[in-house]
């Protein structure tokens, strides 16, 4: 009984700290168009989180290599804006498309147990636009 | 110890009751019937947020969330996850070609936090209980006519053209 406690706290302890990189798309539009009657392709938003001793030691942070794949990388920093450009870039390939608009990004940090422990978050949002004719 | 598990579970169950929170908000841009939006050779009409909150286990598994379907009662939903990106911006989307205008300045921000310490006698949940909450912004642009169009190139001609000149 004792050595499932021990696996259920270590994995919960587990899904505590892990940092994450994800992509969320949607390509929902109802046919309405985007500014200047653009065809929009896709609304993407990436997110990389990871958790920082005193703000400064990164402890685990996502992998932006692989994004929505749960992988993650142990004391380094990952939670940059070039990141989350990259991972862009590639979602931009994967459309095939060369045009992008709402480019948007936002830093956001959260301590915990007195400042012992940060959560950061970098997240970018864009709106993908079909290539012009 | 025990007094404290329970007045937990109620609050957790009265957290799990009125949680979970849909919203659509909607309000006229200030502009004048000739202004239009940088980029955008539209009328700006209306500014629109929509927003979805829930709680998850485990960041992964919804329990309650605020319900996106038109035309029901229920508020909130039990088990499914209506705080997605798709969800939110359909029903943008379809209230923007209600009003036949397009989309501009589409933004988007997400939340997520585990931590509950501003819930009394909750704290921290460990990874096991997270919230989540997104929301997307859009302004709603409006294509005049060609008249219209005309009509505001005409303004603009004669206003360049009148005089500056100071009191008498």
């Amino acid at each position: 009984m004792m050595k499932y406690k021990k696996i259920i706290s270590a994995f919960l302890m587990l899904a505590f700290v892990t940092g994450c990189m994800t992509t969320r798309t949607s390509s929902v539009y109802n046919d309405v168009k985007m500014e200047d009657g653009e065809n929009p392709l896709c609304t993407i938003q990436i997110e990389n989180t990871g958790w920082f001793l005193f703000d400064v030691i990164p402890l685990v942070c996502g992998d932006p290599r692989f994004p929505n794949d749960w992988s993650c990388r142990f004391f380094t920093n990952t939670i940059t804006l070039e990141n989350n450009l990259k991972v862009l870039e590639k979602e931009m390939d994967k459309y095939k498309t060369t045009r992008i608009a709402n480019v948007n990004s936002l830093n956001k940090d959260n301590f915990y147990f007195c400042f012992l422990l940060f959560r950061r978050a970098c997240l970018t949002s864009a709106v993908l636009l079909e290539e012009k004719k | 110890m025990f007094k404290i598990a329970k007045y937990t579970l109620y609050l957790l169950t009265i957290t799990f009751l009125f949680s979970g929170c849909y919203s659509f908000d909607t309000s006229p841009m200030p502009v004048s019937e000739y202004d239009t939006l940088a980029g955008d050779n539209g009328l700006p009409k209306e500014h629109v947020i929509v927003e979805n909150y829930g709680w998850y286990l485990f960041n992964v598994i919804p329990l309650v969330t605020g319900n996106v379907r038109e035309k029901t009662r229920e508020s909130i939903v039990f088990f499914r996850d209506d705080v997605t990106l798709s969800k939110l911006q359909n029903n943008l989307t379809k209230y923007a070609k209600q009003k036949g205008c397009r989309c501009a300045d589409l933004t988007v921000d997400y939340n997520a936090t585990c931590m509950l310490s501003m819930v009394p006698y909750v704290g921290t949940t460990f990874g096991i209980l997270w919230y989540k909450e997104l929301q997307i912004s859009s302004t709603l642009v409006y294509q005049p006519s060609k008249e219209k169009q005309t009509m505001k190139q005409e303004m603009d001609v004669l206003l360049k053209s009148i005089p500056q000149g100071g009191s008498r």
